[in-house]
């Protein structure tokens, strides 16, 4: 027998385990770090008293040591010696002081700001540290150079903030039986706390029978371990959903009293769009025992009518809901099928099951609480909004819970804050607020507050055109390239990135997206490791990473709350700095320090305990950050922190099911027609010359069926490309990471792009063809695999294939960027959300072999490296 | 095809894996093994001392060798002793010990006469013994475990025994070609002859035997059989083990004058064979899947 | 004395292979090296298709052929019935790879230990603390994280897996989880013609 003195196992090692928090998605997973009597990182677990994600963590949690020894990351303060930029130009860094980088970032953006504070771009991602994103607030800044939130919830997150005045949302899974997943891989695969929710959900799949469907156009991890996968043709995800309404409401499967008492379904509609108010503003409904028109307050009512067509004062006008129902008469499951695909009786089928199992007019009592159980829930996310008419999408995903009253109950479909739903954080964004009318207040911006509207416009973006959206970061290229039109009076010239990589993720032609960078005076970039915009960078300035610095987070948990805390495991490895001390020193050079105490006090809420705020002329640590973060959440100071790690519970049910009891929830989004209206005013009087080319019909009270502009491309495009993430490469980036690599380039959905093989004999292609994938604004490279676990329509990348040469030669590239084949400009940009189309259409032309540029280096089309060699 | 394609080939698919642990050194080393060990064992029948030194020099130096340059810690090669018990390398080591040891001390015996009858005839009995089980255990150990759909059949044992006596009836055509023992005895070569062609015949019904027990065993003798007969490796297979080792060196066999350059060609077209089974029958070694649900899904 | 054994439930398997990196990081592996990997299959045809996903471990067999095929001694079961490989006297000959049907063994080579995860033979500090473990030449595999079971943890694989796919247990105590959901839900153990009696049942 082998006799040890040492144990081999790296947990089990002499060493001391430290509470943190994973970073390796943006999310929060609570961890237990190990470090070695040497100081060495030798192992990271979930931490088991984290109700959350119950000491689990996913593929890429577990990878975060990878990253911190990375010998590619940054190791000091850079600075560009060649003069030359491009896309795998070698910037030939020379290390420099940070003294000096500061300096000269500081000199650089003095002159950006004496010139004029719009010409900076700002790329700030950092999601654990989100107050960092306000930093350009100080400079008066409102420009955006991003496509992160835009991309996956353009649409997504005002219409949370609309229903449920809320960021994101979720499937309750506490109580949930039958779980739609739509273009979402929430509780498999991706978004809220994977491990965390995939934890949770395969509880109640496996100890509650919970029934899955999943509707995708691809078999994801999800469809594989749904009960049923309905194949859907991408961007047709809200025609499902309206024929799903469509039935619910023909055959009288909704929850009636839901609608009538806690929604605004019964107010009345007048032709305008707007709801039919006395002189006073106060708005008509109809009682339909008297059939006579009362205000919606009246205590003589006795029974809301939901359908009908009335007159108010000659005026025509009917109740929301009829408005819905009239829309609906388009959509029946047989319409629908058309563009879908998906067979009406299945949706039939699903919107039966669906009702039956929200069990309508059953209670649950929690907490002395009486409330509605509905454990049946829709949920969907990025492949099923991320489309042009991403609020109407939105819009109609939510309409299906409503109908059977599964808004914010148990087992229903419930809103998730950011943090915390009650404190007034960045203006009280997750505030629940009455509104006017008995409606609660609508919360559509969730980021920031609304930029106001400029004409010129002061963003290149166009974000004071936004009323309700998230930053369209990918608008500034179209905006650019017609500068004249769009009024831009000025060229942005320097660039400030924070971990971000926006070459990488913003849609549109990378060539122009090139031309801009290259036209840029100054990059600076805050960053960890290379990647494909920070290698444009003049100076880069290195940050800690996850098992370095300090924080104090709570980002977007679903079933969960409370701050997690972030410490140090080890000393900073290299010459490296937090971004807190990075941002304060700069704000000190440009003489903003008070402006940006300022603003962190606000977005961070401290004003809500004076002892808290920060002074307005002192520098503060990641450290002492983090310290306030954790009083304002409990009470409790760092050292509570660092002994439990974290803050973690169960959500409280009070501020969890329906924190809005005796306010109406908005079932006709009037905002929506009142924010279009307004704009336009503002848009005519300013002359906005492009103001009748605006997307107006993007703004509805109410989802229609009408195809997207994606369904309108000449015809010979004659397939539709979609990307997706899996559980491994999970937001963010993962590629390059050893172990993520290890195992995505073995999983075979990762390694080529997957079609139908019917469609390939169809187009006589073969598995192992190579193939250009040719949109009508970009082509891209790639090896076919061929799987029956596709949509015979459509051509499903991975996004594991979307990197190109970097500097981090770990990171191994495909055959060009995914995102190259869509379009970055307002015909197909949500003009009510911002939101981005996220389908392309696409012709496939076969090659006779991988190109020798796509094949060089680390391809993951070219020579496959580390197979089998371990047998 | 992702859903059709059954060799997993080092990726995260369930399907065969194909075994990459022995490779061309140990197929050498078991050429060197039952080419050695059959030349001696037939060598001996006719006291033929220099088929019987060339067969323990290619048992010593091919095979032992082989092995050695195969190992991941040679050093610590001697281990491979310790469980005779259960292990069939363990014995097969014992047994090459056993071999060279007796088989030079008959050698030196023949040659030289110095030991009594009784030991004398002992030696030449255990060196026999012990090549016999060099002629044998190199299929036990393939056969021993179920892992391998293609190895695991029984038959492995009998076509190592059959190549092995094939090999040492062709090699001492050969290396006797010349010698007395042949030279002034055309009928036992004649003989050798038959017997050569016998057991190609007999071998070509083992190896074809073989592989369909393994196509019927499982999914993964099905896949290596058709890698062997249809697949990448059938381009080698099919003219090399089948054409040359069994086929054209029988035809040629039974018309062969006695020449020294036909028995050569033969030897050579046999042996070439023969490596090609070693080599290839490694090389489509597959796993079967743990757990496959398209595998019962469609039988 | 426990028997240890798992039992992977194919419902709950996301076939994230979190298991499999964390294995990684608890066993310092090499590059290309796993002690255990999730695999996953399409099953059907467009559209009744689904995937399923397989975990896949050292079943620390009973009848271990791995063991009897050993021609050293170097691989040997535990009385707790964990199949272990004594590096020290292990020789690399790869007869336990052949005989396991279930390709659960790698073998070092050299360019595994000294190439280095980010490669150009640069080992990290996390590699550095760990690699010296491994001896080139010899053979490894999964041993149920035998240390951290000793003190009463659960192998890394079963404490990070997000879905709880993995269950691990003792097979002699009728109350244990693995022996109950093996009873409750007809746990079946891979290839059983094999007649290798795995300490490793699937549930599905």
């Amino acid at each position: 027998m082998e006799t040890l003195t040492q144990p081999v196992q790296n947990s089990m090692k002499p060493g001391k385990w430290l509470n943190s928090s994973c970073k390796m998605c943006i999310h929060s997973c609570t961890t237990r770090i190990h470090v070695t009597e040497d100081g060495v990182i030798n192992k990271i677990e979930g931490n088991p008293t984290s109700p959350s994600n119950n000491g689990r963590l996913c593929p890429k949690g577990n990878a975060a040591i990878m990253r911190h020894y990375d010998p590619a990351r940054f190791r000091t303060p850079l600075r560009r010696t060649n003069p030359e930029k491009g896309p795998g130009v070698d910037p030939k860094w020379e290390p420099i002081g940070w003294d000096e980088a500061l300096d000269l970032v500081g000199r650089e953006l003095r002159k950006t700001l004496d010139d004029d504070p719009r010409k900076l771009m700002p790329a700030i991602n950092d999601f654990q540290k989100l107050f960092l994103w306000a930093w350009p607030a100080a400079l008066g800044n409102a420009n955006y150079l991003s496509s992160v939130g835009n991309f996956c919830g353009g649409g997504y997150h005002p219409m949370n903030g609309f229903i449920h005045a809320a960021f994101a949302a979720a499937n309750d899974v506490n109580y949930c039986n039958y779980w739609i997943n739509n273009g979402g891989g929430d509780g498999f695969s991706s978004h809220l706390h994977t491990a965390a929710q995939a934890n949770h959900v395969a509880k109640a799949r496996v100890e509650r029978n919970m029934r899955v469907v999943v509707i995708e156009p691809r078999l994801s991890i999800g469809a594989a371990k749904a009960n049923e996968w309905v194949p859907i043709r991408p961007a047709t995800d809200r025609q499902f959903a309206l024929g799903l309404a469509h039935v619910l409401v023909a055959e009288k499967l909704y929850d009636a009293k839901f609608l009538k008492k806690d929604t605004n379904a019964p107010y009345l509609v007048g032709p305008d769009g707007y709801f039919v108010r006395n002189g006073e503003g106060k708005i008509y409904v109809w009682d339909a025992v008297d059939n006579r028109a009362r205000l919606w307050d009246d205590p003589e009512l006795n029974d809301f009518a939901l359908e009908g067509t009335y007159t108010i004062d000659g005026k025509p006008c009917r109740p929301a809901f009829q408005k819905f129902k009239d829309i609906l008469g388009d959509c029946s499951p047989e319409q629908m099928e058309k563009l879908t695909t998906v067979p009406a009786a299945t949706t039939r089928r699903i919107a039966r099951e669906f009702a039956k199992a929200a069990q309508i007019g059953s209670f649950i009592e929690i907490d002395g609480r009486v409330l509605p159980l509905r454990p049946a829930a829709y949920n969907y996310y990025r492949g099923a909004q991320g489309h042009k008419y991403s609020a109407m999408a939105n819009h109609a995903f939510k309409l299906v819970n409503f109908l059977v009253g599964a808004i914010d109950t148990p087992g229903g479909h419930v809103g998730v804050t950011l943090d915390d739903q009650m404190q007034d954080i960045r203006g009280g964004f997750g505030a629940i607020r009455p509104g006017e009318n008995g409606m609660l207040q609508t919360m559509p911006h969730q980021l920031h507050p609304e930029v106001p509207f400029s004409w010129p416009p002061n963003e290149t973006h166009l974000m004071g055109f936004f009323p309700i959206g998230v930053d369209p970061g990918h608008l500034t290229q179209h905006t650019l390239a017609n500068a004249d039109k769009f009024g831009l009076d000025y060229q942005p010239d320097t660039l400030l990135m924070c971990h971000s990589n926006p070459l990488w993720n913003l849609p549109g032609d990378r060539e122009q997206w090139y031309d801009l960078l290259r036209s840029m005076r100054f990059i600076v970039a805050i960053d960890i490791l290379p990647n494909e915009s920070n290698e444009w960078a003049d100076v880069i300035l290195p940050s800690h990473d996850l098992l370095e610095s300090w924080n104090m987070t709570m980002i977007e948990p679903p079933h969960h709350e409370g701050m997690c805390l972030r410490q140090p495991a080890t000393p900073p490895l290299y010459d490296t700095k937090s971004e807190e001390e990075i941002f304060y020193e700069i704000s000190e050079r440009l003489g903003l320090l008070e402006t940006w105490n300022g603003i962190l006090n606000f977005v961070n809420g401290f004003h809500q305990k004076p002892e808290l705020l920060l002074e307005p002329n002192r520098k503060y640590s990641d450290r002492e950050i983090a310290e306030r973060k954790g009083k304002l959440w409990n009470g409790q100071g760092l050292d509570w922190y660092v002994e439990h790690g974290h803050a973690v519970t169960p959500r409280r049910p009070d501020k969890w099911y329906r924190p809005w009891d005796g306010m109406r929830l908005h079932f006709y989004l009037e905002d929506i027609v009142r924010a279009r209206d307004t704009l336009r005013q503002k848009m005519e009087a300013a002359d906005v010359p492009f103001r009748h080319e605006w997307e107006w019909g993007d703004y509805q009270p109410l989802p229609t069926a009408v195809p997207d502009p994606v369904h309108l491309e000449p015809a010979d495009f004659d397939l539709y490309a979609i990307t997706f993430k899996d559980i491994q490469i999970n937001f963010g980036e993962s590629i390059g990471n050893p172990w993520i690599n290890d195992i995505v380039f073995k999983d075979p959905v990762h390694t080529a792009v997957l079609l139908n093989p019917k469609t390939a004999r169809e187009k006589r292609l073969d598995d192992g063809d190579v193939v250009r994938i040719e949109s009508p604004y970009g082509a891209i490279v790639a090896k076919l695999a061929l799987s029956e676990g596709v949509h015979p329509d459509a051509v499903c990348v991975s996004n594991a294939l979307s990197r190109v040469a970097t500097q981090n030669t770990g990171v191994r590239h495909g055959g060009g960027n995914f995102n190259q084949l869509l379009p970055a400009n307002l015909r197909h940009t949500d003009a009510c959300s911002g939101q981005p189309e996220t389908v392309a259409r696409v012709r496939l032309i076969k090659l006779a072999g991988v190109p020798t540029d796509v094949a060089a280096g680390n391809s993951v089309f070219g020579k496959m490296s580390g197979m089998g060699r371990a047998h | 095809m992702i859903a059709s394609n059954r060799i997993a080939d080092g990726t995260f698919r369930v399907g065969v894996g194909l075994q990459k642990a022995w490779g061309v050194q140990m197929a050498t080393a078991f050429f060197f093994g039952e080419a050695g060990a059959g030349l001696y064992f037939v060598a001996q029948f006719f006291d033929f001392v220099l088929g019987m030194v060339a067969g323990l020099v290619m048992v010593l130096v091919g095979k032992a060798g082989g092995h050695v340059l195969h190992l991941g810690q040679p050093l610590r090669g001697w281990r491979a002793l310790t469980k005779v018990r259960t292990s069939w390398v363990s014995r097969g080591l014992a047994a090459i010990l056993l071999f060279v040891a007796a088989g030079a001390l008959h050698v030196i015996d023949v040659r030289s006469g110095l030991l009594p009858t009784a030991v004398s005839q002992l030696v030449a009995a255990v060196a026999l013994a012990a090549c016999f089980v060099i002629m044998v255990y190199q299929g036990f150990a393939m056969s021993q475990s179920s892992a391998i759909a293609l190895w695991s059949g029984g038959l492995m044992p009998v076509a190592s025994l059959t190549y092995a006596l094939l090999n040492g009836v062709l090699l001492t055509l050969v290396f006797g070609f010349g010698e007395p023992f042949l030279a002034e005895r055309p009928e036992t070569v004649r003989l050798l002859q038959v017997l050569a062609v016998a057991l190609m015949l007999y071998g070509l019904v083992t190896v074809l035997s073989l592989l369909h027990g393994a196509r019927r065993a499982s999914e993964a003798g099905r896949q290596s059989v058709a890698m062997l007969l249809q697949g990448g490796f059938a381009r080698w297979f099919v003219p090399l083990v089948i054409g040359a080792g069994f086929v054209v060196s029988a035809l040629m066999m039974l018309a062969a004058p006695p020449a020294f350059a036909w028995m050569l060609a033969v030897a050579g077209l046999e042996l070439t064979g023969y490596y090609a089974f070693r080599v290839l029958v490694f090389k489509a070694g597959g796993y079967d899947p743990a757990l496959s649900l398209a595998y019962r899904f469609r039988h | 004395m426990a028997t240890w054994g798992m039992v992977f439930d194919l419902r709950r398997c996301i076939g994230c292979n979190a298991c499999a990196v964390a294995c990684k990081q608890e066993n310092s592996l090499p590059d290309g090296v796993f002690f255990t990997k999730t695999l996953s299959e399409e099953v059907g045809e467009y559209p009744d298709v689904t995937r399923s996903y397989v975990p896949t471990i050292c079943n620390h067999c009973e009848d271990a052929p791995c063991e009897s095929a050993c021609p050293t001694g170097a691989t040997y079961t535990r009385p707790d019935g964990i199949v272990m490989v004594d590096r020290n006297k292990c020789i690399g000959c790869g007869t336990c790879i052949v005989a396991c049907p279930y390709d659960q063994r790698t073998r070092l080579e050299p360019e595994m230990l000294h190439e280095g995860l980010f490669g150009g033979g640069r080992l990290t500090p996390f590699e550095e603390q760990g690699i010296g473990r491994f001896t080139v030449g010899t053979v490894v595999k999964c041993t149920f994280c035998h240390e951290r079971v000793d003190a009463g943890q659960l192998p890394a694989c079963v404490a990070t897996c997000p879905t709880e796919a993995r269950i691990f247990g003792d097979l002699d105590d009728p109350a244990s989880r693995p022996r109950q959901l093996i009873l409750e839900r007809r746990g079946r153990q891979p290839l059983p013609e094999k007649n290798t009696n795995p300490r490793v049942f699937y549930i599905d």
